[in-house]
């Protein structure tokens, strides 16, 4: 796939990004990832670009895909690295339970501290079994 | 947008069936309607996702929400749900006795202990 495609949402209006995630599905379908890629970018996404607006204080995120099978997600809220932070059991707390679908979904997560800015790029699974 | 559709209401128990993605958007689209239809029943009740292609956090938060409020009542809750990945995402849950996860209406009768 050639394409390379970058997003900004500067509030966690829920359409905008669910618009965000149709437009990131219909290229990764167009470059021939699983739907289990697709349901992961679209996982990644939902939690990551939330999480950053809600918890980490960020007033812009951008998400890009960088390769048929790789997004990566830029914020400038605090510093979080979604691969290490705590969680709570999902049944019994609130804390985390996106963070563990990240985990659990993503073939890899790599989490860096730029300047003031938070970048994580996932790794999206290209089989429809659970890894 | 998702959407929600009420099945089943008798003196046993309730059956809901919610259809469509639930994302942030989709959750909030149903959430008060699911509530509505389950919480304030206090009946065991069956959410139906055989038709939810997608759900994240705030999906599986409204979910447990409802077998919480449900389970203070005395009331259980069971969720259909088929297909993968969204019963994968369930399992990942390990939401145990809170909110079992099974595949069919029957199955669902049955956990609940009304078959």
């Amino acid at each position: 796939m050639t394409d390379r495609r970058l997003w900004r949402l500067d509030s966690p209006d829920p359409f905008r990004l669910s618009r965000i995630s149709d437009e990131v599905e219909a290229l990764l379908e167009s470059g021939g990832l699983s739907e289990r890629g697709r349901f992961t970018a679209r996982l990644v996404t939902e939690e990551l670009v939330l999480n950053a607006f809600h918890h980490g204080g960020a007033h812009a995120v951008t998400v890009e895909l960088e390769a048929r099978d790789r997004l990566v997600l830029e914020d400038d809220g605090s510093p979080f690295d979604p691969s290490a932070a705590a969680v709570d059991e999902p049944a019994t707390g609130e804390r985390g339970r996106g963070l563990l679908l990240v985990r659990g979904f993503a073939k890899a997560l790599r989490y860096a501290r730029r300047g003031e800015r938070n970048r994580t790029e996932v790794v999206l699974p290209d089989g429809d079994r659970h890894q | 947008m998702a959407e929600l559709e009420l099945v089943e209401a008798n003196d046993a128990f309730t059956h809901v069936a919610l259809r469509g993605r639930l994302d942030a958007a989709g959750t909030g689209a149903v959430d008060l309607g699911l509530t509505s239809h389950t919480v304030a029943r206090r009946k065991p009740a069956i959410v139906d996702l055989t038709e939810v292609p997608f759900i994240a956090s705030l999906g599986i938060g409204m979910l447990v929400q409802v077998a919480r409020s449900l389970a203070s009542h005395g009331a259980q809750a069971v969720a259909v749900a088929p297909h993968e990945p969204v019963r994968g995402v369930l399992r990942l849950m390990q939401l145990g006795e809170l909110l079992p996860v099974v595949a069919t209406r029957e199955e669902a009768l049955r956990a609940l202990g009304l078959e």
